[in-house]
């Protein structure tokens, strides 16, 4: 299956649409989107952090996901890296 | 009808402005003598680097179910007489300009401060907001932050402390 990956904050810099797709397998987790994630960015972002990844949580529109879940129904992922707010 | 007790926002710094009158507006009533208001603005430097301003970018969705979760927890801990408020701009803000305002109100000034208190730390460490800061020779950096993995996940292969601890200052 295909995933959308919206990408936010530090992330950004890497793709100017913000947005990336993965394929997955049909019953993959979260954990594997990490893996298919971390492939994708060292193959084409060069400069790209592991250690930004590692510190990253991924989230569908209404909660960050566990690693052991499933893909959201709609295959819309958000990657969040740590958090700066106010 | 009953007013809702809360309102969560974000602004487009383009088409709007955070506005503390509107927040105390919202948290007062008549039986409340305490309100209390936080506003972060953008300051002119940081980690000795002069700053110029500052971009927020958010991810709406998650973020205002973020806002909400937190405001049933704060009003669970000092409810249920007590009003709050929670506004994040978005986009460039310049030195000065307003970047999250929250508030709350209630009958004793006591609960107004640690209610207060109590939002805004958890908007800055659970939101999912972002801060990239511009400096005045040109550069721009993402400033590190919290993570939002759950501490319990075992896949973020990661030296994370266990929350509520962190160490990057703010």
């Amino acid at each position: 299956m295909r995933v959308e990956l919206a990408l936010f904050g530090a992330f950004r810099q890497f793709d100017p649409g913000a947005r990336i797709e993965l394929e997955l397998v049909n019953d993959a987790r979260v954990a594997d989107l990490r893996l298919a994630f971390a492939g994708y960015a060292a193959a084409h972002w060069p400069g790209f952090s592991p250690g930004l990844l590692a510190r990253s949580a991924f989230a569908s529109e209404r909660e960050v996901l566990r690693e052991s879940e499933p893909i959201p129904a709609d295959r819309r992922v958000a990657v969040l890296p740590p958090v700066s707010g106010g | 009808m009953k007013q809702p007790a809360s309102q969560v926002a974000i602004s487009d710094i383009g088409r709007a402005r955070l506005d503390p009158a509107a927040a105390i507006e919202f948290v007062s009533a008549p039986g409340f003598g305490g309100v209390s208001v936080f506003v972060g603005r953008v300051r002119d430097h940081n980690h000795g680097r002069a700053v110029t301003g500052v971009s927020y970018d958010l991810f709406d969705a998650l973020a205002l179910q973020r806002f909400a979760e937190i405001v049933r927890e704060v009003e669970a801990e000092f409810g249920p007489a007590l009003r709050l408020y929670v506004d994040h701009a978005r986009g460039r803000l310049a030195v000065g300009d307003l970047a999250v305002l929250v508030a709350a109100g209630t009958p004793h000034r006591d609960e107004a401060f640690r209610a207060c208190r109590a939002l805004i730390e958890a908007v800055k460490h659970r939101a999912p907001i972002w801060k990239q800061e511009h400096y005045a020779d040109g550069d721009s950096a993402w400033s590190e932050g919290c993570s939002l993995c759950h501490p319990d996940d075992p896949a973020a292969d990661v030296d994370r402390p266990p929350r509520p601890a962190h160490t990057h200052a703010h």
